[in-house]
């Protein structure tokens, strides 16, 4: 309950800039990824969205129409051949044509439906999920990470640095921003990774090893911290932190 | 037909389809289908990838037209962002444009059917007002981002200017767009 | 008059000591910081050691305990031995391939970590603190009989062997390619990561026999999840 407060929360701060840049389709990669699934669990995200696509959708007044090709239909026809029964979990629309009927459902189904047209083409699944904040309480960096997608390519980290529009992520003059995990197992504190100046830019996504990947899944929560060129020379974290977040692993959150 | 019962006939169309109403679901593609191959055009560039996008929008419309609910989303909104979020896909799965770049302002004057007009009706005049108090910056910004589906290394790299500063003008334009828009909600 | 006497004797011995000490620097150069630099090739080493020489205003090797030289490019530690008075060791993030110094016979910590070692053998009485994580590591041969503390993950080791290791407390081994370790000569070890190492089931059996350790191993991760 805690975590789904978390994403909740998150949502509040995030999810009207968030869902201003899916609806105009500025979210890429697993930053769109990771939305999407906030969409499936998150009424407050859904209704930011609907409400940008539903005023946005002016803007194609002035689309020019364009007939369709013989063969559009055709293969639609052709896809659609075989008959559809309901599945688990559908909405016949009776209920929806009923007004009696209408009011039956639950909220959470109801917001449920708005979701398929959003619902993007299969992409990796969000595993866990970190709102890191600075000392200010203000969330500074998400980091999502995504299970291996497809054999071989292995897990990926994406960082997301939350700044504010006109700044940039912190650019240490000298030195290194280092990432860690703090084990939920022992509380002691692990590097992740050292981010060179690449990673410290808007949106970034670590190829993660097995090994890092496993202090992501054992993290109680993530910290980042301002270390010397190439990371701390003894394997802990400096008292110059710059943020820190729990860590929460979606599976769980979200039930 | 007003608006009100071009809303009322599309959703009485899209719920013919979700019980498996086959003429309705083609008498639907009819009636949006030109509209929707504009609207999917416009991001992927190319004709065989509009029809492609349209194809692949229409079987998911087939599949979820039980999920559609009226009292969220307005018909066309639900088949429109079906269409668009197909076409991105499309673009992200293809990584690379095939148009070549038509600055959204050129086309403003066209008129385009009854779908043109349902949305000039239907919404035109706040979106106007609200995007008239934007600079032309954060405008451009807004409408290649939404009609063409550029990315900010795109828009930047058509107006010139770095992907940090588009950022920032789309950040802008998103909260006075919403400051002004939501006055008519 | 005995009094007298011892605090002649007292006088003698103390001006004697005085002496030898004045003699043991002056058996050094006038700079003896200055002319034991010669002896270092490595030029990145030499230029470290020369800004903390001057930062420092060190003259005398017995001034010379402390030494950090991180992210220099350093390649080489030979001609290190000189500066026998050295207690502390940091050469992180560097480019060192090997480590053989002796003499550094009151060395407490040692840190080699981020450098492209492939095999260290390491003999020190004194050593208390060893960070070695994050190199190429192979191969580790340790007799650190202080040692309380050997952070060594994040490497490639397959094959760890010690001799001493006493009054280890913590060991660190998380992420290396080890089958095989030696647990029946660690009498004073409370911690010890051993996760992301291909061991078998029998070795994570013995582990969970430790009196008074903790250690994490793939037999008892409840983070493969």
């Amino acid at each position: 309950m805690l975590n789904s407060i978390r994403l909740n929360q998150y949502c509040h701060k995030q999810c009207n800039a968030l869902a201003f840049e899916y609806a105009t389709g500025q979210l890429r990669g697993l930053k769109k990824t990771f939305f999407s699934l906030l969409l499936e669990h998150s009424a407050h995200a859904q209704q930011h969205v609907s409400f940008w696509q539903e005023q946005l959708i002016a803007l194609n007044a002035s689309t020019p129409e364009l007939a369709p090709q013989t063969r559009t239909w055709q293969a639609i026809a052709h896809s659609t051949q075989q008959a559809r029964t309901l599945r688990p979990g559908q909405v016949s629309p009776k209920y929806w044509l009923a007004p009696a009927a209408t009011g039956a459902l639950a909220a959470s189904i109801i917001m449920a439906l708005i979701l398929l047209p959003l619902t993007p083409a299969p992409a990796p699944k969000a595993d866990y999920f970190a709102v890191l904040s600075d000392a200010q309480g203000g969330a500074l960096v998400t980091a999502t990470s995504f299970g291996e997608s497809k054999p071989g390519q292995g897990n990926h980290l994406l960082i997301d640095w939350q700044t504010l529009a006109d700044t940039s992520p912190p650019q240490p003059a000298e030195g290194n921003l280092q990432l860690w995990a703090k084990s939920k197992r022992d509380q002691q504190v692990r590097s992740i990774a050292v981010l060179d100046r690449t990673q410290m830019q808007e949106d970034s996504t670590l190829v993660l090893s097995p090994a890092q990947w496993r202090l992501v899944t054992d993290a109680h929560s993530l910290i980042i911290t301002l270390e010397e060129a190439g990371g701390s020379a003894i394997g802990e974290p400096s008292e110059r932190i710059l943020a820190r977040g729990p860590c929460i692993r979606l599976k769980e959150a979200l039930l | 037909m007003p608006h009100a019962a071009k809303n009322t006939e599309l959703q009485t169309l899209i719920a013919l389809t979700a019980q498996g109403d086959k003429p309705a679901f083609y008498q639907l593609y009819t009636a949006c289908s030109s509209y929707l191959n504009g609207v999917a055009i416009r991001i992927v560039g190319t004709e065989d990838a509009s029809n492609d996008v349209l194809q692949d929008a229409f079987v998911q419309i087939w599949n979820n037209a039980q999920q559609y609910n009226p009292s969220l989303a307005q018909p066309l909104t639900w088949l429109t962002s079906i269409v668009r979020y197909r076409a991105l896909d499309r673009l992200a799965k293809d990584k690379r444009r095939a148009q070549t770049f038509v600055h959204a302002e050129e086309e403003a004057t066209c008129d385009n059917g009854p779908w043109a007009t349902l949305l000039k009706e239907q919404y035109k005049h706040q979106l106007h007002h609200c995007l008239s108090q934007l600079n032309d910056n954060q405008a451009s910004s807004v409408k290649m981002a939404y009609l063409q589906g550029y990315s900010r290394e795109e828009i930047a790299e058509h107006l010139g200017t770095k992907i940090n500063t588009v950022k920032s003008w789309l950040r802008r334009a998103q909260e006075k767009l919403k400051q002004c828009l939501i006055q008519y909600v | 008059m005995r009094p007298q006497k011892h605090s002649a004797v007292r006088y003698g011995l103390a001006l004697m000591l005085a002496l030898c000490s004045l003699s043991s620097h002056s058996a050094e150069p006038a700079n003896a910081v200055h002319a034991a630099l010669t002896g270092i090739r490595d030029a990145a080493l030499k230029s470290c050691i020369a800004q903390h020489q001057q930062k420092h205003q060190w003259r005398h090797l017995a001034q010379v305990t402390q030494l950090k030289c991180h992210n220099r490019g350093i390649v080489s530690l030979e001609g290190l031995a000189t500066f026998s008075a050295l207690t502390r060791a940091s050469f992180f993030n560097n480019a060192i391939t090997h480590y053989t110094p002796t003499g550094l016979s009151q060395l407490k910590h040692l840190n080699l970590a981020k450098n492209p070692l492939r095999s260290l053998a390491l003999t020190h009485t004194t050593l208390e603190e060893l960070y070695i994580f994050s190199t190429n590591l192979q191969t580790l041969t340790l007799s650190l009989p202080a040692a309380t503390i050997v952070r060594a993950n994040n490497n490639q080791l397959t094959q760890f062997t010690y001799r001493h290791l006493t009054q280890l407390k913590k060991l660190y081994l998380f992420d290396n390619a080890l089958k095989a370790l030696d647990i029946t000569r660690l009498p004073q070890l409370h911690f010890m990561d051993v996760r992301q190492n291909p061991m078998p089931d029998e070795l994570y059996d013995a582990m969970d026999q430790l009196p008074q350790a903790t250690v994490l191993h793939d037999g008892n991760a409840e983070d493969w999840q």
